[in-house]
């Protein structure tokens, strides 16, 4: 074919964007970058956090010593709704594609999945590794707060997470670990995510000295996660039980542990170097074994090698004591899913967990979970 | 020299990396179902592609004879091959319209891409053949980095074979898979171009053996990181292909969802002028005497008029795909046997 | 016919060449017998003519009685002239001559006359190459006069299977056109096609390689990248005649055609044989990434920030929306006035006369790119796309053509349907692409069909050890 044709259909393309309903140029759209939502007596409050450039003019886009955000906040039947409300609010469409972060409030049941999550799911912009954390009392409460350092304010809860994750003290939730804890056929959707809250006292002042602002924290504090059971909060985990469940359940590559050395304690951060998990039936228990190896991430000054040997025995020793007794209160006060553990019947006892008629529920009442760490010699 | 001569060869190798981009087309259309677990379908598809080895024998000696094809072959060639763009054409109108809603009209689109396969056709096996080679290799290098970048939202532990019922959903599964089983169709059809018209069976196993292979590979990979990214939630999600797209998150791109578009757009196009030129060759052979550029027409024409009747009856190609795929699997099966067994057929030149 | 009257003769060439006013006709009688010099003004050298042929001429006169015939046969092979003698029997020839720098010798009663090659003519001299500079290389470029470039072929491969054909095309210009090729490397079956394609041509005026090198394309309405490459530098000529290809040269053109053509030459510079082979492979994998920059960025860019957003980075998108939030048009629209600018100048600069580019680099810079994005418009971050576009596309002077135009396609493709329209259109591009070869040779070789002793040529140099014991012929990338 004549090469008149290869221009001649290129154009043709133009076909596609004149029928198209309404096509949006990036101007058009409103960027999100944070998402809160609460629960009210008629469905649920959502709030976003856009961006919203101030100054800089056409020199430079927009001034990054400024937060550069807006809140705008609407109450629906559904997520959906509720953000829909919001772009009439904002006179644009709404962007999700970005979104940094999606916080849940108290009172939110993580299992109403179609009007919790439908609005995400629904569509191709959303990302579904997005973090998800838990807010200590409403979410709206949380966004609120002022973060004067860098442009965007959303990227302090993701740098929080990531931060405490790399140090051992709290695991992630994505959106799409939410969704398959939800929605994954796990009998009890147990689900862990990291909490904000306020901090009770030394919250920035509203001196407006911008100078004594950008010395002060950020104003939010992450040193707890939260415990879901069939969507509802059921309890709290501190921040080292969260670097053990992730130790436990695979998701984290570090944990947190201190040990006595010299009469003091000292604080370390041990890599997981290796992690085997097994499975067997043992006198009518189902014994989940968790095995792991973890090496000193940041090595302190020791004045010998015995000396280093035994701080890292005494760590691993201390990680073996803790996560057998956070085993324990998992499965005694919430369920053996939050370790992993229907992952691991799937995996390892399939034929159990077929031949078992009441499903996988009717043998959580059976697990019990054993985990131990060693060091690297 | 004659530079428009249409009995030059292609390599077998150029045969393979187009039926690869045609299984790439179909991965790119799997819709799974609900609850289904992603590894046991890696497991399916690993068994279907072994299966695979005796049908494309069978169909490299149905089209090996190439000088005794007769007539009825040549229709039902021509016929299945349309019917198979009819299912994909749709199919994939079907996809971008899902996923872009705002901005894509499906008959717009429909045309657009059927314009674009007969340019593509037009250029011959040897063009074809060769934009596959250079986009298998494009394409690889770029969606290599982009899923290598995802290793931090796999989680190994997602991995397991538990079904409650994994008969059952192995064979749901490899319905699924078998949507777009035309890959032995036109293998079939293209072995002359790259082989003369005795392929040998050196011939064969290059073209069968990498193609198969990475079938087998690209099947197992694009399967089991659906398992371990997603885990179970792999079932709700209409085209695992794109709803993986959306856990990306890249150093350079962000999110490679358009870069997954690409993929699948570059594949529907391959596949589409592949089976345009099964077509061609199926008209040809049935005797009518029809220019380059008339067969192309009317192969694409025919496929609209096709998809524009059935959906004016409320009758979607797509979701006839399976059975109409295991039709023409058997057609080649039969048509392998009868050559075998040295059949009823008349003289007829290609 | 000549018929030996000179009177006639003469009379004859100037109703031949319709009383022109530059037919120089210098009449003398030596000894008793009329002679003529025939030449055309400016085409043959004053200070050669005097003393190679009116000296020599006139160094008869006053001596032995001679004929006609014997003060030719003096001419043709009693003395040495000059080096270039050709006899004319017929009117035509002798025009054809005349037209070449010849000065025609006629004596009354011989029936035929003596060209002597005495080329004067105003012509540039070699000069540096101005549209494929090299570090490391030749300094030389092609010149209008074929039989330099002949020569500068000639000095760089000194080997008596170097062959060179010279036939004449147009059917008024009667252009002289070189078939240059190494007897042994190259196709005879190609050489033979180039030789009858070129019989073949029937435009009245030849007068560029860009009206020889649609002749020699198959299927040229259908092309986009061209099997036939253009070069200025005979150093690469050279280089691709020892890799088995053809040349063609054209009178009053300084450049050469080549055949067969890769799609993968046009990244390859005589420079990559100047430099290690492991900064070759670096600077062949830039050029063609700047290949993909200047023809498809544009349009990937608009078919991510509209499409596409999440693509982006989280700041880089802000920035974009913050950035177009300020400007008039839409972002398809302020890339499309700004791509038209950019080709705007661009032919500009082309067309300018030196004492003035300066300026226009001024017009350009300021007033066009920095007032136009004070003035909101176009977006600041679009002036980057474009600068690095623009930029790009300098890598490839060979591509100027296609990189134009393909980038307004992709731009338009992006634009219109996202990134379903940047694959449709470069599907049908490399379709475009892979379908074209020539001599049997394809287009995209070594790429597809796959030649893995060639590949290393395609994304580096092969090293000189290998370069050593391997002889490439273009039957290698059949």
């Amino acid at each position: 074919m004549k090469r008149i044709y290869f221009f001649l259909i290129t154009a043709l393309l133009g076909l596609i964007y004149y029928t198209a309903g309404s096509p949006m140029e990036i101007a058009d759209r409103v960027m999100v970058h944070a998402v809160g939502i609460d629960k009210t007596t008629e469905g649920y409050s959502v709030t976003l956090q856009v961006f919203s450039p101030e100054g800089g003019g056409t020199e430079g886009a927009f001034d990054p010593t400024r937060p550069n955000v807006s809140l705008v906040a609407a109450e629906g039947s559904c997520v959906s709704d509720a953000v829909h409300l919001c772009e009439e609010k904002l006179g644009g469409r709404v962007f999700i594609g970005q979104n940094r972060i999606i916080l849940f409030g108290k009172g939110v049941d993580l299992s109403d999945e179609d009007r919790l999550f439908g609005y995400f799911l629904s569509s191709a912009e959303a990302y579904l590794n997005t973090e998800c954390a838990a807010a200590e009392n409403t979410a709206r409460e949380l966004l609120s707060i002022p973060i004067p350092s860098g442009a965007l304010a959303s990227e302090k809860f993701e740098e929080m997470i990531a931060s405490s994750k790399e140090r051992g003290c709290a695991v992630n939730c994505t959106l799409m670990s939410l969704l398959e804890a939800m929605d994954g056929g796990s009998p009890d959707k147990c689900v862990v995510m990291p909490q904000f809250s306020k901090p009770k006292s030394g919250s920035p002042k509203d001196s407006g000295d911008e100078k004594k602002q950008l010395t002060e924290d950020s104003g939010l504090l992450l040193d707890k996660g939260c415990i879901y059971m069939d969507g509802k909060r059921a309890g709290e985990l501190d921040a080292k039980e969260m670097g053990l469940l992730g130790m436990i359940n695979g998701s984290g590559d570090t944990v947190y542990t201190e040990t006595e050395q010299d009469g003091l304690m000292l604080g370390k951060t041990m890599r997981i170097s290796e992690r085997a998990v097994s499975a067997e039936v043992n006198g009518g228990r189902i014994v989940i074994r968790v095995d792991c190896r973890t090496v000193p991430k940041d090595d302190s000054f020791f004045p010998d090698e015995r000396s280093r040997e035994s701080s890292d025995r005494k760590a691993a020793e201390k990680l073996t004591r803790t996560a057998n007794e956070l085993c324990e209160k998992l499965c005694l006060e919430y369920s053996p899913e939050a370790a992993g553990a229907d992952r691991a019947l799937r995996r390892y006892l399939p034929d159990l967990l077929r031949s078992c008629t009441g499903g996988m529920g009717a043998l959580y009442g059976r697990i019990e979970l054993e985990v131990t760490v060693a060091d690297r010699g | 020299m004659n530079e428009n001569s249409e009995n030059k060869r292609i390599s077998p190798y150029a045969l393979a990396a187009l039926l690869v981009m045609t299984r790439l087309f179909a991965l790119s259309m799997y819709v799974p179902s609900r609850g289904e677990n992603a590894a046991l379908t890696a497991v399916t598809g690993l068994v279907i592609s072994l299966l695979k080895l005796p049908l494309m024998y069978g169909a490299a000696r149905l089209s090996a004879k190439a000088k005794r094809r007769p007539m009825i072959y040549g229709a039902m060639t021509a016929f299945a091959a349309l019917v198979f763009i009819a299912v994909c054409a749709d199919a994939f109108t079907d996809m971008l319209e899902s996923l872009y809603p705002e901005r894509m009209t499906k008959a717009a689109a429909a045309i657009v891409l059927i314009l674009v396969c007969i340019y593509t056709a037009s250029m011959g096996i040897e063009g074809t053949a060769r934009t596959a080679c250079i986009m298998l290799g494009a394409l690889a290098a770029v969606m290599v980095p982009i899923l290598f970048e995802m290793r931090g939202s796999m989680l190994t532990d997602r991995l397991d074979l538990f079904s409650p019922a994994p008969i059952a959903e192995c064979t749901r599964s490899a319905g699924q898979l078998l949507r777009y089983f035309f890959d032995p169709l036109i293998f079939a059809v293209l072995l002359p171009y790259a082989g003369g018209a005795d392929a040998d069976k050196t011939t064969v196993s290059r073209a069968v053996k990498p193609y198969l292979i990475a079938d087998g590979l690209i099947t197992c990979v694009f399967f089991l990181m659906n398992a371990a990214v997603m885990g179970r939630f792999f079932g709700q999600s209409s085209y695992a292909f794109f709803t993986l797209s959306y856990n990306t998150h890249g150093s350079i791109i962000d999110r490679a969802n358009g870069i997954f578009t690409c993929v699948s757009t570059i594949g529907a196009v391959l596949t589409l002028s592949a089976l345009m030129l099964t077509a061609r060759d199926g008209i040809k052979l049935t005797g009518l005497a029809v220019t380059r550029g008339r067969g192309f027409g009317i192969t694409a024409c025919a496929a609209l008029a096709g998809v524009a009747f059935l959906a004016a009856n409320g009758v979607k190609p797509a979701a006839s795909a399976p059975a109409v795929s295991l039709v023409f699997a058997g057609f080649l099966i039969a048509g392998a046997a009868m050559t075998a067994l040295g059949g009823h057929e008349r003289a007829k030149t290609a | 016919m000549f018929l030996g009257d000179i009177s006639a003769e003469l009379s004859a060439l100037k109703g031949i060449l319709g009383h022109s006013a530059d037919l120089n006709i210098a009449r003398i009688r030596i000894n008793g017998v009329d002679c003529a010099v025939v030449s055309i003004e400016a085409m043959v050298s004053t200070l050669a003519m005097s003393e190679l042929v009116f000296q020599p001429l006139m160094s008869l006169e006053g001596g032995d009685k001679r004929t006609g015939a014997e003060i030719m046969r003096f001419c043709t092979d009693e003395s040495l002239m000059t080096n270039n003698k050709v006899i004319c029997y017929t009117h035509d020839k002798a025009v054809g001559l005349l037209f070449s720098g010849f000065a025609l010798v006629l004596a009354d009663g011989v029936p035929f006359g003596t060209a002597l090659g005495i080329q004067g003519y105003a012509a540039r001299s070699v000069s540096p190459p101005l549209t494929e500079n090299e570090l490391f290389s030749s300094q030389e470029a092609f010149a209008e006069v074929i039989r330099t470039n002949i020569s500068l072929i000639r000095r760089r491969i000194k080997h008596p299977a170097l062959t060179f054909e010279m036939q004449q095309c147009g059917k008024r210009s009667n252009t002289d056109v070189c078939i240059v090729y190494i007897r042994g490397k190259a196709d005879m079956s190609a050489v033979a096609e180039i030789r009858r394609r070129l019989s073949e041509i029937r435009l009245d005026g030849v007068l560029g390689c860009g009206f020889v090198k649609p002749f020699l394309e198959n299927s040229p309405e259908r092309l986009i990248f061209s099997e036939i490459g253009t070069t200025e530098r005979p150093d690469l000529l050279c280089l691709n005649l020892m890799q088995g290809r053809i040349g063609v040269l054209v009178d009053g053109t300084p450049f050469a055609l080549v055949a067969p053509y890769l799609f993968t030459q046009n990244f390859e510079t005589v420079d990559d044989y100047s430099v290690g082979s492991w900064f070759a492979v670096f600077v062949k994998l830039m050029r063609m990434l700047a290949f993909v920059l200047a023809a498809a960025f544009p349009g990937i860019y608009l078919a991510a920030v509209n499409h596409d957003p999440e693509m982006l980075g989280l700041k880089l998108l802000l920035n974009l929306a913050a950035g177009e939030k300020t400007t008039l048009l839409t972002l398809f629209t302020e890339l499309v006035v700004i791509m038209l600018l950019l080709e705007i100048l661009r032919e500009a600069s082309i067309r300018l006369p030196q004492s003035i580019g300066t300026a226009m680099s001024i017009a350009g810079g300021l007033i066009i790119g920095d007032t136009a994005v004070k003035s909101g418009i176009i977006s600041s971050p679009l002036l980057i796309i474009v600068g690095i576009t623009a930029t790009a596309s300098f890598v490839l002077p060979a591509f100027a053509q296609q990189i134009t135009v393909l980038r307004l396609t992709f731009i338009f493709a992006g634009g219109f349907a996202g990134f379903f329209g940047i694959s449709v259109c470069a599907v049908m591009l490399t379709a475009n692409i892979s379908a074209q070869s020539f001599g049997g040779v394809p287009f995209t070789s070594p790429l597809a069909p796959l030649k893995k002793r060639q590949i290393a040529g395609v994304i580096g140099r092969k090293d000189f050890a290998r370069l050593e014991n391997e002889t490439t012929t273009t039957k290698d990338l059949t």
